[in-house]
């Protein structure tokens, strides 16, 4: 056993973090929700990298596993990188790899990035198409025409798919067989917003702390009191605690464990209570200036509060992994004498 | 990164448990915090010594098995699992021995180890004093320099120390300087509780367990042969060993996870229980395993020459408060049934001295604040 991230991982986390913080500058973050569109360098860049397509086969530039994809997106997080990231590189790509990989060369579908939903709101920034997933089919829906909604964090543009518009999309695949290919699509889908979601609280905690240390109230830095203290501390230790439970579901994807669906969504558990504690006490410690629009921390809360629901509700990842207890036959769960705790 | 279990790790658990399930005490051993408890958990435990459990990562020159905290997290999980509980020996266990494993010299070690494995010496913590708790710096016991004697003449009072009643021995921190003032001039001592001038009274803790005990020192021996680290070092070994109360060792992720299921199985055993009751549970389970998972990481670093710093102190506040949610979560589900004495209450109240000891999880807060995300210092 060796918990630790390998070689790969760590080279393609430390080339997306130098890429993005290069190209993903707040101020492009904000173009992004006034254009409604990725900035071609940023999704270009992705694309470069490797990233976009790296749950693709190797002929078409991919070969990577979820191990290094999900280091990628706290990377992408930590940057709040905008538009359909996830659901481009994380559900689109590995479901047309397995169901249609022709679709994958279609430029026309894939250009500007292929969103992906599971029911009618879609986050589409940039995006010409959708996957929509119901039980055991797929369309290709165009967004041709869409409209962003009113909604949380604008660097999303989510919008809504009335019904004949899903009805009456190509169906790029169904049958029982694609069931599975969507189930473990969603199960990814869950893993790297998760992954996204620590990124963003580890960056909206570094945010906080710099500006702690330096905004002065009562004759000093706000940061040397307990109480602001303490807030960085519970969001610190929540964060560190969800991160390893996200790289272990990122193994049992990458090595198609059984328990891989109850691990995607203990990671998507952890990572939603972190960040909402994240997002809460980062606000409460900038005070009213982190109630503004002017302030980059929004960048970060807007977006946590906005991943709280997509791919799966705590509540709903909470009740996946109690329906999962009776059958888990690990090694650690078995021969109980019900008898001692604590 | 390989989460698989080795085939030769796998050999080791398959031992470790069916060996545990051959040999385990036909009924349920009492707290080791009572008089009776603690003999009781003595004589079990010098049955895992002599089968060679006792301290599996521990060199066999001293009493274990030779093997890695790999194995040594395996054992406590089939260790919990098979229903037993905190080991009476755990302060000399994985308290005092990692220290003694970085800072004791040979001849501590060959002395002390085998004895701690053997459970021939038991010991008591003496950190806190009545105006020294979470402030460790504060400690005021002073020990004099007798150069005729070659040692140390100890005075002062220790409090709240864990099953002193019980025990023959105790590490403390001391001020060997008299100058001195906070962690400077502190020492390490080991220090024999049925020496001349040592007197224990034992404190009645939350719940009436006698397990607590003050100590009161009147010029008390101490030769020099028994300071840890060396003369002023006191501080550094002391926060060796703060870091293993509030890292793994002490809290080994098998004793949460068997915790866990246990909840689980009490709340499969309760007629109707709420959703939200649910949502406790399911967040219970799931905290022990990231835990676990956290801890795996850990033993990797420190399998690879690592070492753990101050994210010990974050650990600790993540694993009290665990152990505090979880207990309440079962007497929630135990309703009415809850204010009779039971495994659960017991569990309770020992739970609820985890967010005050090995320092407050509000000075951990402050460690992790400072040290780990560099806020500044008021």
């Amino acid at each position: 056993m060796r918990f630790t991230p390998t070689e790969d991982q760590i080279a393609f986390a430390e080339a997306t973090r130098s890429f993005v913080s290069r190209e993903c500058r707040p101020d492009v973050v904000r173009a992004a929700w006034a254009t409604g569109r990725t900035p071609a360098a940023l999704w270009d860049g992705l694309d470069g990298l490797g990233l976009l397509a790296l749950l693709a086969p190797e002929e078409l530039g991919g070969g990577g596993s979820e191990l290094e994809l999900t280091s990628a997106f706290e990377e992408l997080g930590r940057a709040a990188v905008p538009g359909p990231v996830v659901e481009h590189a994380a559900v689109a790509v590995p479901l047309l790899a397995a169901l249609a990989p022709d679709r994958l060369a279609d430029s026309a579908a894939m250009s500007g990035g292929l969103t992906a939903t599971v029911s009618d709101v879609v986050p589409y920034l940039g995006a010409g198409h959708a996957l929509v997933l119901e039980s055991d089919r797929i369309r290709l829906v165009d967004l041709n025409g869409i409209e962003p909604q009113e909604s949380m964090d604008s660097s999303r543009a989510v919008g809504r798919l009335d019904r004949s518009r899903i009805d009456t999309a190509e169906v790029l695949a169904q049958g029982p067989g694609v069931a599975a290919h969507i189930a473990r699509a969603e199960d990814r889908a869950a893993l790297m917003t998760a992954s996204f979601l620590l990124g963003l609280s580890a960056r909206a905690i570094e945010i906080t702390v710099e500006y702690t240390s330096s905004r002065r109230q009562f004759g000093s830095p706000v940061g040397t009191f307990q109480a602001v203290k303490h807030h960085m501390a519970n969001a610190h230790i929540a964060v560190e605690m969800a991160r390893p439970v996200a790289e272990a579901a990122a193994w049992a994807m990458a090595t198609d464990a059984d328990d891989s669906r109850r691990v995607c969504s203990m990671a998507k558990v952890m990572a939603n209570k972190a960040a909402r504690r994240t997002a809460k006490a980062a606000l409460q410690c900038h005070g009213a200036i982190g109630y503004t629009m002017e302030a980059d921390l929004h960048l970060y809360l807007m977006r946590i509060w906005s991943l709280l629901n997509a791919w799966g509700t705590t509540e709903f990842h909470s009740d996946r992994v109690f329906d999962a207890l009776g059958d888990v036959e690990s090694d650690f769960n078995r021969t109980r004498q019900a008898s001692l705790v604590g | 990164m390989n989460l698989e279990e080795s085939s030769s790790d796998h050999e080791f658990r398959m031992e470790a448990r069916d060996w545990l399930r051959t040999n385990r005490p036909a009924e349920r051993l009492p707290s080791p915090d009572t008089e009776r408890g603690f003999a009781l958990n003595r004589e079990w435990e010098r049955t895992l010594f002599e089968a060679g459990w006792a301290a599996v990562s521990w060199p066999e020159e001293y009493g274990g098995r030779g093997l890695g905290l790999w194995e040594w997290m395996i054992f406590e999980e089939e260790y919990f699992a098979a229903g037993l509980g905190p080991r009476a020996a755990q302060n000399g266990l994985f308290l005092l021995a990692p220290s003694l494993f970085e800072f004791g010299t040979d001849a501590q070690k060959a002395q002390l180890l085998p004895r701690i494995a053997g459970v021939e010496d038991m010991w008591a913590q003496g950190w806190s004093e009545p105006e020294a708790g979470s402030d460790l710096a504060a400690v005021r016991v002073r020990a004099d320099r007798d150069e005729a004697a070659g040692g140390w003449r100890v005075n002062g009072q220790k409090t709240w120390s864990t099953r002193a009643p019980f025990c023959n021995r105790l590490f403390a921190l001391v001020r060997t300087d008299p100058e001195s003032t906070r962690h400077r001039g502190l020492s390490y001592l080991l220090i024999d509780l049925d020496a001349p001038g040592v007197t224990v009274r034992p404190v009645q803790k939350l719940g009436n367990e006698t397990g607590f005990g003050e100590i009161f020192f009147d010029d008390v021996f101490v030769p020099d042969s028994e300071v840890l680290g060396g003369v002023g070092n006191g501080w550094k070994v002391a926060m060796a060993t703060t870091g293993s109360e509030r890292g793994l060792i002490l809290r080994s992720p098998g004793r949460f996870m068997a915790a866990a299921q246990n909840l689980v199985d009490l709340y499969a055993s309760v007629d109707g229980p709420s959703s939200t009751l649910k949502r406790d549970v399911v967040d219970a389970w799931i905290s022990a395993q990231a835990y676990r998972y956290n801890s795996m990481k850990t033993v990797t670093r420190i399998a690879e020459g690592g070492k753990v710093g101050a994210e010990s102190s974050g650990n600790k506040v993540f694993w009290s408060e665990m152990d505090v949610h979880m207990h309440e979560t079962a007497l929630d589900l135990l309703g009415d049934g809850a204010e009779i004495d039971g495994k659960w209450w017991h569990g309770f109240i020992t739970s609820m001295a985890t967010p005050i000891f090995a320092g407050t999880n509000e000075i951990q807060r402050n460690i992790v604040a400072e040290r780990v995300l560099g806020m500044p210092r008021s």
